[in-house]
């Protein structure tokens, strides 16, 4: 679904979100200004290295812990405003993957019971009728019959992620955060997972936050993506668009830092200095590693915004967008 | 080397097993005594002065007491006493421990905060003496006792559970129940209490002991179970009496049950610490 399609409003609408963690303590924002839309039935990939902010965005928008600022409104209700009894009854529309199927699933519940037990929590159906939804969702995701007394301590990691999916589909989410749903199982069941979650948005309309790691899943499995660098966005675009003409040097360098088998002898590009932790408290945050602005003022000096560059609604933050180029 | 390592190991493991075993049989032992001993209570209280202070025979196997009862059988009943009130002790303590634990550990910081407070306060008096404490305040009694050492237990295990309670806090399917929408006391009882289940199991026998023994102890002072009933505490004081004029068995019978008793109950803890350490680990 196209992001300029102003006919359609966005399920949902993060704005000026962020996040720190000891606040009061010389606390550190995780997450600085963070605003992107999310569209009915799209798919909106989340990359950057590990520190960036990735699993705080997920955590944020699933309301585990608060937000220090901004909003998050999930089809016309500000999420972060609602509190008690009202949040859990809401958190019905947006669920969860974790990252960790071995740890995200009581070792003491059988499969049955962890896929009923979002629907009994939200007094959907009967236990008869909970169990036959429970029964055909598993076995849309190729769990058969057998699995349902099961513990997941006998279950594969493929497995498990996939009871884990069929538990956050279980009570009809709209929006469902994948938070690096593939990183934690062999490459042979990656794919199955990932066709999998593609089936069940096609099935179910469902619309998906997806945090990666991986770039080629990203490229695969996305419609759109934001780049995320120090907490900030520094690019998005169209999937399509955003790894064919990237403009943000961090995005370049990132793309080419990115295994690719059938071209070993490629250049990859080689950051400067070592890997940042806190932004800088003037400038671009990736000013000081930048190969294309270590040495140029501005970019010590001034933030860059958001702006729009080549494509439909590609935005990069970077006062030189575009001039660094892959050699791919 | 491996011809001189392996039939350690093989005795190594079969150490375990046998101390588990021997554990085992020894409790099992003493269920079975109390149960008799606890239908036999009357027996055991009728004074019979023309049979009093006989030597073990084989009609009495530790002898008879002053009042000439069995003393044998007078432990009998103590062992159904010092299990079934060490029993309801362990259960009632280690529920309200497991209460605070998960208040603590789910609950606001601030009452984390108050009640760690409270529970090293109670924690700072020696137990024996707080429980001694209590009992006085409430009267004399079997019973009193019994609250006495519950109040002194509470903390002990609220302490040890706490610590895990906080720790489960950060399990991510404690996380993820969040997420599906269920409430606090909801995720205590489904995901938390068989969190702790394990710890708590082996909190409980290792406060057994010390439960049959603060209550032995209370009632050889005076305060706990009151003669004529056949407390082992109780019994050893009255033995006292007969200790210096040659009657030593009235006195080293129900003592030496106590310390049986006590041997066999931390010895189950050990094994159960460390079969449950294990698997704990595992999962």
């Amino acid at each position: 679904m196209p992001p300029t399609d102003t006919l359609t409003a966005p399920l949902l609408r993060v704005s000026g979100l962020s996040k720190s963690y000891n606040r009061g303590r010389g606390g550190y924002a995780v997450l600085d200004d963070i605003s992107f839309d999310l569209f009915p039935g799209e798919t909106l990939g989340v990359v950057g290295e590990s520190g960036c902010g990735k699993s705080t965005l997920a955590r944020a928008i699933m309301r585990i812990g608060d937000i220090d600022r901004g909003s998050i409104t999930l089809d016309g209700t500000d999420v972060s405003k609602v509190r008690g009894k009202a949040l859990r009854e809401l958190r019905k529309t947006f669920q969860m993957v974790f990252q960790d199927p071995f740890g995200s699933l009581d070792p003491r519940m059988t499969v049955a019971q962890l896929v009923e037990q979002p629907m009994a929590v939200h007094g959907i159906s009967d236990a008869a009728g909970r169990r036959s939804l429970a029964r055909s969702i598993l076995s849309s995701l190729g769990l058969e019959e057998r699995f349902l007394e099961r513990t997941p301590g006998s279950l594969s990691g493929g497995q498990r992620q996939r009871v884990a999916i069929a538990r956050a589909l279980a009570p009809s989410p709209q929006l469902v955060v994948l938070d690096e749903p593939i990183s934690a199982l062999d490459v042979s069941v990656q794919a199955q997972v990932l066709n999998l979650l593609a089936d069940e948005q096609r099935r179910l309309g469902l619309t998906y936050l997806f945090i990666v790691h991986d770039l080629a899943a990203a490229e695969y499995f996305c419609d759109r993506i934001l780049v995320l660098y120090l907490g900030r966005i520094v690019e998005s675009g169209t999937s399509e668009e955003l790894f064919r003409n990237p403009q943000h040097p961090y995005t370049v360098s990132l793309f080419s830092a990115a295994p690719d088998p059938r071209r070993g002898d490629r250049k990859r590009i080689v950051l400067r200095g070592e890997p940042q932790s806190k932004r800088p408290a003037t400038g671009c945050p990736f000013a000081s590693r930048c190969p294309v602005g270590f040495d140029r003022e501005i970019c010590h000096t001034s933030t860059p915004p958001l702006a729009p560059t080549a494509g439909d609604g590609h935005v990069a933050a970077c006062h030189f967008a575009g001039e660094l180029k892959d050699t791919r | 080397m491996t011809t001189l390592t392996r039939p350690k190991r093989v005795l190594a493991r079969r150490s375990v097993d046998g101390q588990l075993v021997l554990a085992l049989v020894m409790i099992a032992g003493f269920v079975v005594i109390a149960v008799v001993g606890l239908f036999m209570q009357t027996q055991a209280n009728t004074v019979n002065v023309a049979d009093s202070l006989q030597p073990p025979s084989a009609e009495h196997l530790f002898g008879t007491d002053a009042q000439g009862r069995s003393v044998a059988l007078r432990v009998a009943v103590g062992s159904g006493i010092a299990i079934v009130s060490a029993t309801v002790a362990v259960l009632v303590g280690g529920a309200l421990g497991l209460i605070v634990a998960i208040a603590c550990g789910l609950g606001p910081r601030w009452l984390d905060a108050v009640l760690m407070r409270l529970a090293d306060s109670v924690l700072a008096f020696p137990q024996l003496l707080l429980a001694l404490a209590v009992t006085m305040a409430l009267g004399t009694g079997l019973i009193t006792a019994n609250i006495g050492i519950i109040v002194t237990v509470v903390p002990v295990f609220a302490r040890t559970l706490r610590a895990e309670a906080l720790r489960s806090r950060n399990e991510p399917f404690v996380e993820a129940a969040r997420t599906i929408g269920l409430s606090l006391p909801r995720i205590a009882v489904r995901h938390v209490t068989p969190y702790l289940s394990t710890t708590l199991i082996v909190q409980m026998a290792a406060n057994f002991g010390n439960v049959v023994l603060i209550l032995a102890g209370l009632s050889f002072i005076g305060v706990g179970a009151q003669p004529p009933t056949a407390e082992w505490g109780a019994m050893i004081t009255d033995g006292l009496q007969n200790a210096l004029t040659g009657q030593w068995w009235i006195g080293v019978a129900p003592g030496l049950a106590l310390v049986l008793l006590v041997i066999a109950v931390n010895l189950l803890t050990d094994q159960l610490r460390h079969r449950f350490g294990a698997r704990q680990r595992m999962s």
